[in-house]
This record gives structure tokens, C-alpha cells and sequence, in this order.
């Protein structure tokens, strides 16, 4: 099978696969359990991090 | 080009998807969620059970419906689709147990070198570990991957 260089994130995306569906957005402003609990652990685990440095974003 | 996966709904605002995992289990719902934690582009991806039709959670540590592999392409659909809209985020993800993080794990190193041109990924041994360019065999408990410059 011939390899393609993915050079762009655009040349990843299905887009046959795909459906919209506005109403989705509402959950995002809900107070989902799971979900709070995973932004919780995220903002916990920001602090004293060097993510950011990393990222190259310091 | 694109590994199986399974078909996405996708909110507006492309930080929200939801897809259907099928398998001897039956249907089970999946919500993949990214929500921002900070100004500075730090998005964290949440990814579980539940049914967008009747608001059901189901917490079940591992669905066990033989479909894991398209189940993490699906995640990694959304994540493609994530940046192509908010390209100078930085995703954050850690598996809710030692299974689903090993999960985790082996898809990242999975798909590693297919995202490698696109991609910089990170991880992180310990809650209290710097974090560090992901490299294969290490047992990384959290995640992070953000668009590298093209």
C-alpha cells in the first residue's frame, strides 16, 4: 500500500463519517459527574507542571 | 488512510461528539467532551458512557464490547477534528483507570507514527513527574498532545 505524508491534521478527518447535531452543545455547559471530575483532576494537575514549558508555550 | 472507526456526531462547536460503540454488549453510547480548563489553550478530553438521548451514565469501568480499537480511533477522529478547528490548543487526558489509561497508552503508541508529521505528544509518569516527549514502553499515567508547527 502506498504511504501518504500526512502534512496537514485536515488529511486525517473522515469526513464521510461524520454528522452535525447543534443540540450536542447544550451538554457542555452541564455539570456532568464525569466529566467535572476529569476537569477537576486537570486543573489539580496544571499546578507546579512544566506542560506548558514543554509545549513551548513559556 | 483512516483506520475503522465508528461514525461521529459532532456538536457546533466541534468540542463535543458522540458515537455509538457496537458489539456482543449491544449499543453503547460514547461522549467524547473536550473542555477548557484555561485562557492559555488547555483543553482536557473526557471520553465515557453516556446516552445524549435520556442523560444515562453509565460508569462501568470497561465496556467490554470487543471493540476497542475502533473505539480509539473514534477518540482520535474527534481529536483530528478538535484541532483542525482550535489548531493552537494543547489536549490533556488521563484514563479513569490503570485499564483504561493502559488503553490509552497502547493506542497513542499505536497511531504514534501515522500522527508523528502532525502531532507532538507528551506524557507524564507520576502526578508529580515533569512531563516529557511521549517515548514507547513508558508507563505514562496522563497525556498530552498538541498540532505541531507545519
Amino acid at each position: 500500500m502506498k504511504k501518504t505524508k500526512i502534512t496537514d491534521i485536515s488529511m486525517l478527518i473522515d469526513e464521510k463519517n461524520l454528522k452535525f447535531d447543534s443540540t450536542l452543545d447544550r451538554f457542555l455547559t452541564m455539570e456532568i459527574p464525569f466529566i467535572q471530575k476529569k476537569i477537576e483532576w486537570a486543573i489539580d494537575n496544571l499546578n507546579n507542571s512544566n506542560l506548558m514549558e514543554l509545549a513551548g508555550r513559556k | 488512510m483512516h483506520l475503522p472507526h465508528y461514525e461521529l456526531t459532532i456538536g457546533e462547536s466541534k468540542s463535543i461528539f458522540e458515537f455509538t460503540s457496537q458489539g456482543p454488549k449491544g449499543d453503547i453510547p460514547k461522549i467524547i467532551v473536550f473542555s477548557k480548563i484555561s485562557e492559555n489553550g488547555l483543553y482536557n478530553l473526557a471520553f465515557g458512557d453516556f446516552d445524549t438521548k435520556t442523560g444515562y451514565v453509565n460508569d462501568r469501568v470497561i465496556s467490554n464490547n470487543s471493540d476497542s480499537e475502533k473505539v480509539l480511533a473514534t477518540v482520535l477522529q474527534a481529536l483530528y477534528i478538535f484541532f483542525n478547528r482550535y489548531p493552537t490548543c494543547i489536549v490533556i487526558a488521563k484514563g479513569s483507570t490503570k485499564s483504561r489509561t493502559r488503553l490509552y497508552r497502547m493506542g497513542i503508541s499505536k497511531f504514534r507514527v501515522q500522527v508523528n508529521n502532525v502531532l507532538f505528544l507528551m506524557g507524564r509518569e507520576t502526578e508529580v513527574s515533569d512531563w516529557e516527549e511521549f517515548q514507547l514502553n513508558k508507563e505514562y499515567i496522563s497525556f498530552a498532545v498538541q498540532l505541531k508547527i507545519m
